[in-house]
């Protein structure tokens, strides 16, 4: 296993699990959209352009907005 | 159960369970080496058989053609289900007033919008190429849809709500997104009672290499890639507007 | 024994466990979306580490890049590329139904929300 996986790997996991103990909803969500796109590099060291595509697409504007928008209606996370 | 008592039930089984996944994996194969029959059976003949380069978008949309069907129904189903929550939401909320420009314009310079409003184009047009191109380069449908859907969001920011209920006319994209969804099915009934099995490749193969290349592989594509840009359009735009609900409430 | 080998499938347990640990914490049903997401994003490594092939490229062939060169396994990255964008949509709809339930409740944290109260 090269090095390049092997940091990567490594990585993931560490940000992972930043993102499920960080406090404020709102931090998490930042390390979730930076934690899309370490797993979208992750996919590209493993051969997987189209997986990469797929996530970086879904995974950077997507999923944050509307997260943003329900933390914004429902009051919590600021 | 007090949340202690649960953490620590959750803690001791999760450890149990981990190791005994560990335990699992050994009996899988090594890293790197994975020596599926399957699989060198679909790398050796999909090019050869569906004339596309992209073997997983030709895995998607023929050879196993019907799980992308499922997957698309639960998609179609979500968005469906996301509408209706919040138009429920709507009716029984109290009627607003007349929305007033103010809270469209306020914050954003001219420079902002100038920018997004290029950048829209941009993002709509990669995502067109994406998906068109999905027989040759990695993409697809699905990726290209999900690029272009989120065009809207940059309009948004360019123009504010007038702007995006415009461009991403509700009536418009709810029917390309139930066009998309049907006519994945239409066209698997179709080919069933052409060649005799569902989703059967019936269409003339095209040549390797061009742009049109694959028969039903690039329908189906094109309409997958119309479902999933109009969900995402319409998805996007039902929860930016409740961004401006929140605003109204406010005031 | 490799420790190396097997580290991928260990990473994907571990974020998977990390996933179930933060539905199990959350105190914001927000929170709880996002590590649900984390715990769906672990099966897509667990299956993409188990297709990869070493010395092989990825499976999109063209005239530089013959059929017949080796290619990692393309039947594990359609599963999961369709599942990436359709599991952002499910988590759009958990995320409209916290919307609904603090409309009707002014509260989401999960703790003091319970099916029996009112």
């Amino acid at each position: 296993m090269s090095l390049l996986e092997l940091v990567l790997y490594v990585l993931v996991a560490i940000v992972g699990t930043a993102v499920v103990l960080t406090k404020r909803p709102l931090n998490q969500l930042i390390v979730f959209a930076a934690f899309g796109l370490l797993l979208s590099t992750l996919f590209f060291a493993l051969h997987a352009p189209d997986v990469a595509l797929s996530e970086i697409a879904v995974g950077t504007l997507a999923v944050p907005t509307i997260v943003m928008v329900a933390m914004m209606k429902t009051g919590g996370g600021v | 159960m007090s949340e202690h008592t649960r953490t620590t039930v959750f803690g001791a089984s999760a450890i149990v369970t981990l190791a005994l996944m560990l335990y699992a994996s050994m009996s899988l194969p090594a890293f790197g080496e994975f020596t599926g029959p399957y699989t060198k059976a679909v790398l050796a003949e999909a090019t050869r058989l569906r004339h596309v380069d992209n073997v997983p978008t030709a895995i998607n949309f023929d050879i196993r053609g019907f799980d992308t069907l499922g997957e698309e129904f639960i998609f179609f189903t979500s968005v469906a289900g996301v509408l209706l929550l919040f138009s429920a939401a709507k009716a029984a909320a109290p009627p607003a007033p007349e929305p007033m420009e103010i809270g469209d314009q306020r914050a954003n310079t001219g420079a902002i919008r100038w920018f997004f409003a290029g950048v829209t184009a941009l993002i709509a047009a990669m995502g067109v190429s994406v998906a068109a191109h999905g027989s040759l380069t990695p993409g697809g449908g699905f990726q290209g849809g999900a690029i272009f859907g989120s065009a809207i969001v940059c309009v948004y920011l360019a123009m504010g709500t007038r702007a995006m209920d415009v461009a991403g006319n509700h009536t418009f994209f709810t029917a390309l997104d139930a066009l998309g969804a049907f006519s994945f099915g239409a066209i698997g009934v179709a080919t069933g009672l052409a060649t005799g099995s569902f989703l059967g490749n019936s269409l003339g193969l095209g040549r390797t290499g061009s742009l049109v290349s694959g028969g039903t592989i690039y329908v189906i594509n094109g309409f997958v890639f119309l479902e999933i840009a109009s969900g995402f359009i319409v998805l996007l735009t039902a929860f930016i507007k409740q961004m401006r609900q929140l605003q109204e409430e406010q005031q | 024994m490799n420790v190396l080998a097997y580290l991928p499938y260990a990473v994907s347990f571990w974020i998977f466990a990390m996933g179930c640990y933060g539905l199990v914490r959350c105190r914001n049903l927000i929170a709880a979306v996002l590590a649900l997401a984390v715990a769906q994003s672990s099966t897509y490594v667990l299956l993409l580490s188990i297709g990869f092939h070493k010395q092989a490229g990825a499976p999109i062939f063209s005239p530089t890049n013959p059929v017949g060169s080796p290619a990692v396994d393309p039947i594990v990255q359609a599963l999961t590329l369709t599942d990436i964008v359709v599991g952002a949509t499910v988590s759009a709809l958990i995320l409209a139904l916290s919307i609904q339930i603090h409309r009707r409740t002014s509260c989401i944290d999960p703790e003091r929300l319970s099916p029996m109260s009112e």
